[in-house]
């Protein structure tokens, strides 16, 4: 098609997903974590707001950006201006190269197939990583503007804390790159049509889940956000709107990095573990919405297992998340990569087979 | 003018001004962030010259990690008062016209060099610059050089190691900041 389609075409995923990914999952996802968290802890959570405490976000959001935007007298004022804006940016933008469906042609309304997927690019979740590691600045930079001690010792442990689990979040995808061929996306969720990749690659699986968890700054790994230790860490000093960014940022992150667990692991949007949708005769090009609502509710069964693990579990501390993320993820990491290319070596040769 | 030549001029031009603006800081901290937007602009230049992967692994270790390293030290090691307005650099202004000079020299010497090249637009393969390619590189034409750097990093790394070492029955060489602050016991039991 020609660039003024692509562009137009580009423009629509971009805001549907934008729509979806900030305006409805993070607005949902206050709710759900106030509501888990009062399941978890026996007690009843919003419910007077609104059916069910639904409107208990909006109210929210109403009171957060009318309240008193104070800056601190000492706070280096352009860094604590674009402190929440460099948090938000990398949030947004790591949602690009997610595939939440195949091509389509909305059932024969279109003439050229379209795929579901904002930019299909071949380096696939590089760019995701890439991406992410630009995600330290907004802590570090939102830690070291707010002039108070406890804010920059938050958002350095948080930097420190986010870089030493960028190693293991990397190497313990490299096997899945290696079973499916490619690090593109869509050529992984492809490749899953017969089998996810959650059987074969069960210890990436278990070591990615914890490295995305210290990414996103989540309990167990939220020593940076510690009530109990730091105020509240890097973001103690921003009030409404800016801690509404960095609060949103926070949860687009846990999207994204609940999409990638699902797009690498769960098959994106395939249908079953060992059945796809061609297979179960879904003709997924007129049904496009079937497999974007099936994909869309296996993320936010992972969104709901990162509130789950955030109540159940007391955080770690410092000295011992570090050793974790250096002394055993990483070795581990390296050791499943070892195990997964012989298994491949083996499995394709056929030597001993 | 198609799309990637503006694409070229715009962050082209913003890794020329964003370099120039990296010396140009009085704060560290701000010039540490000027670079940071040159490394990101250079890494759009990777991409419009199709190497992808230079750019993913620009971006994920130039400006995401080492550049996070820079910002730390620059921002636990305060410089206080000193600055340029109280005469603590002038050990090195004192050069500022010769080098300014020189570096114009230098300058002139690159454009000559620039302007007596032919430069030309080569083909390149379907799959240039992707990581396939860049993979298949490494390992199979380049392989020696590839397992060679990987050592000389190794070096390195063991060598900043040692560097830093403490001694477990003494002071520590610097301040400490982090968790094995020379006790004797290991991290805490687990």
């Amino acid at each position: 098609m020609n660039v003024f389609a692509f562009f137009i075409v580009s423009l629509v995923k971009i805001a549907v997903v934008l729509a979806v990914t900030v305006g409805f999952s993070v607005y949902i996802m206050i709710w759900v974590e106030r509501k888990v968290s009062a399941g978890i802890q026996d007690r009843k959570g919003p419910n007077r707001v609104g059916p069910f405490g639904l409107l208990q976000s909006l109210a929210d959001v109403i009171k957060l950006v009318c309240k008193e935007d104070s800056v601190p007298s000492e706070a280096h004022r352009f860094f604590f201006f674009i402190g929440p804006m460099v948090a938000m940016l990398p949030a947004f933008m790591t949602f690009a190269v997610i595939p939440f469906g195949d091509v389509t042609t909305f059932g024969g309304l279109l003439s050229s197939p379209v795929r579901l997927q904002i930019a299909d690019l071949n380096i696939g979740f590089l760019y995701i990583f890439a991406i992410a590691s630009l995600s330290i600045y907004g802590v570090m930079i939102g830690g070291w503007a707010s002039n108070n001690s406890f804010s920059l010792m938050g958002g350095l442990r948080a930097s420190a804390q986010m870089i030493s689990y960028e190693i293991a979040l990397g190497l313990s995808v490299v096997p899945i790159a290696l079973l499916a061929g490619s690090v593109d996306l869509r050529d992984i969720v492809a490749a899953q049509s017969s089998l996810w990749y959650i059987f074969p690659g069960i210890l990436s699986f278990i070591l990615f889940l914890p490295a995305s968890f210290a990414e996103t700054n989540r309990l167990p790994f939220d020593l940076p956000e510690a009530d109990s230790e730091l105020v509240v860490g890097y973001h103690t000093e921003y009030s409404s709107m800016r801690f509404a960014a960095f609060f949103m940022a926070e949860y687009a992150n846990m999207v994204t990095a609940s999409a990638l667990i699902v797009t690498l692991f769960f098959g994106g949007w395939q249908l079953f573990p060992f059945l796809s949708w061609q297979a179960a005769g879904i003709d997924i090009d007129r049904y496009f919405f079937l497999p974007v609502l099936w994909f869309a509710l296996k993320v936010g069964f992972f969104m709901f297992l990162y509130v789950w693990v955030r109540w159940t579990i007391p955080r770690f501390r410092y000295d011992q998340l570090m050793r974790l993320g250096w002394r055993q993820m990483i070795p581990l990491c390296l050791l499943n990569i070892v195990i997964m290319a012989v298994a491949l070596f083996v499995k394709e040769s056929g030597i001993f087979i | 003018m198609t799309g990637e030549m503006m694409l070229f001029l715009a962050f082209g031009l913003m890794a020329a001004t964003s370099s120039v603006m990296v010396v140009l800081m009085r704060n560290p901290l701000h010039s540490a962030l000027w670079l940071i937007v040159a490394l990101v602009s250079t890494a759009v230049i990777f991409v419009l010259l199709h190497a992808h992967f230079l750019a993913a692994v620009q971006i994920l270790l130039y400006a995401g990690a080492i550049m996070v390293l820079f910002i730390f030290v620059i921002m636990l090691i305060h410089q206080g008062e000193k600055t340029i307005a109280t005469g603590a650099f002038d050990y090195l202004t004192k050069y500022r016209e010769p080098a300014f000079v020189a570096a114009l020299a230098v300058f002139g010497v690159l454009v000559g060099v620039f302007f007596s090249v032919e430069f030309f637009a080569s083909s390149t393969a379907e799959n240039f610059g992707t990581v396939k390619d860049v993979g298949r590189a490494f390992l199979y034409d380049y392989f020696w050089v590839f397992e060679t750097t990987s050592v000389l990093l190794l070096v390195a790394i063991i060598g900043a190691v040692v560097v830093t070492r403490f001694e477990k029955h003494g002071h520590t060489p610097g301040g400490s900041t982090g968790s094995e602050s020379g006790l004797p016991t290991d991290g805490g039991a687990s």
